[in-house]
């Protein structure tokens, strides 16, 4: 049976949003349960507009949605969590926009992902309580996205031989579902050389919980290699650089 | 059997509606009603208006001083001796000089940057005219620069951006004051607005 209700409430992370028409804005905001929308929302570029102040980029918020024939359209917006120090710090907010791509582009129009949500949600609040962490942060966001996605790789056993010994890991292949052994490793192309030690950082943020990552204090060579490969890792699966990367 | 659409319509007409329907904020069926407007308009009133158009992408530029839009170069406002040269207000959009322009309290002159660093949609800070500020910081002297970007996330980095670079060129680099409108009500304020406020209070 169709549903009779002309309108739905819905928790959501605000993505992005573009002019559109006389006064308003396109938001394309994340949810929970819903997935990533695009919905319309009018006279937010009105100073008085009770709704701009809540729809800010990265703002968490408890919205009013009414469904319309082509787009649905936002009539109440309010916000439940902000991340002030966000806004205060010109680096941060160039890593928080790349994140923001990196979910954008992740999750597609209208697909519920929960996981997904959960690890924007905890990054944001993550960056606004501690900003040193950064770039671990961020590994850690591409390593797991690519698993929250249905992309994940495995990074604890050759996955052509499934030898389990981790000294002898010594690439990795998109191709194959992650790590590869040395043996293994020349006799396929395109696999991407790399340090064991690396491969062992990148496996446990792969399964360890996001709290215990933010702890670990790792060499910076290190911390360098893993995110130029988790880098790699993104841009093949998605067979496209990120634009808000090119600005970092 | 169904006839083909653009049968329905002379070629110059269905030409002209899909033309129109590229405007911004116009669909499909405004582009239609307009066209069927300038139909009926006497050919004098058409002529104004293209005249008009082409008028505008002939003769407006940039001013090389300020990069407003204009038809002379320098604009009326940069050629303006009687207003405040030590003074610069930098704004996102050309549009944004006809708000301060409104308020008859602005006296100093203007900088449009043609946009905010964006790096969701790709700008950065070398697709804005911060090169021409810095050039125009170099030949003039500048009391105070005041960053009117939008109280937006975007807003907020690009002021924080140009406070940073311009911090040592400029003896004072000021922002737009952030808080309630008038006539705005306290109970649909959201928390960043008042937060805003509550650090931009004056003594009264």
């Amino acid at each position: 049976m169709v549903s009779r209700e002309h309108s739905y409430k819905t928790e959501a992370i605000v993505l992005n949003s573009k002019s559109f028409g006389e006064s308003g804005h396109i938001y394309t905001i994340f949810t929970p349960n819903l997935g990533k929308l695009s919905i319309n929302a009018n006279g937010t570029k009105k100073p008085k507009s009770k709704l701009a102040g809540h729809l800010q980029i990265t703002n968490r918020c408890n919205l009013i949605i009414s469904k319309g024939r082509n787009i649905d359209t936002i009539t109440g917006a309010e916000t439940t969590e902000l991340f002030p120090k966000i806004r205060g710090d010109f680096a941060l907010i160039n890593n928080v926009f790349y994140i923001i791509e990196l979910f954008d582009v992740f999750n597609p129009i209208n697909e519920s992902n929960i996981n997904s949500y959960e690890l924007l949600l905890q990054s944001l609040r993550d960056l606004n309580d501690d900003n040193n962490n950064t770039s671990l942060l961020i590994l850690y966001i591409r390593i797991n996205i690519l698993k929250i996605s249905g992309w994940g790789l495995n990074f604890s056993v050759c996955n052509i031989c499934f030898a389990e010994s981790k000294e002898n890991l010594s690439a990795i292949n998109t191709l194959y579902g992650g790590a590869l052994c040395n043996k293994c490793a020349v006799t396929t192309t395109n696999s991407l050389s790399i340090d064991s030690q690396s491969i062992k950082i990148m496996n446990y943020i792969s399964i360890a919980p996001q709290e215990k990552i933010l702890s670990l204090e790792l060499d910076i060579p290190v911390l360098k290699r893993c995110l130029a490969v988790s880098e790699y890792l993104i841009n093949d699966n998605l067979g496209f650089n990120l634009k808000t990367k090119l600005l970092l | 059997m169904q006839i083909p659409e653009q049968h329905h319509t002379v070629n110059i007409i269905s030409k002209l509606i899909n033309e129109l329907s590229k405007l911004p904020g116009i669909g499909s069926k405004s582009a239609q009603r307009l066209v069927y407007h300038f139909v009926k308009l006497p050919k004098s009133e058409v002529l104004e208006l293209s005249t008009a158009l082409v008028e505008l992408k002939e003769k407006i530029i940039y001013c090389d001083i300020c990069q407003n839009l204009t038809d002379e170069n320098p604009c009326f406002i940069c050629s303006n001796n009687q207003r405040d040269q030590k003074l610069i207000c930098v704004i996102e959009e050309p549009l944004d000089i006809l708000a301060f322009e409104r308020t008859r309290y602005y006296n100093g002159l203007y900088h449009v940057l043609h946009g905010v660093i964006s790096p969701i949609n790709g700008v950065g800070p070398n697709n804005l005219k911060i090169k021409e500020l810095l050039n125009r910081l170099k030949f003039n002297e500048v009391e105070e620069i005041i960053l009117a970007t939008n109280p937006s996330i975007e807003g907020e980095s690009t002021a924080m951006y140009l406070q940073e670079i311009l911090r040592d060129l400029v003896p004072k680099v000021t922002r737009l004051a952030r808080g309630l409108p008038v006539g705005g009500d306290i109970e649909y304020a959201d928390q960043m607005t008042i937060m805003r406020a509550l650090q931009g209070r004056q003594e009264i």
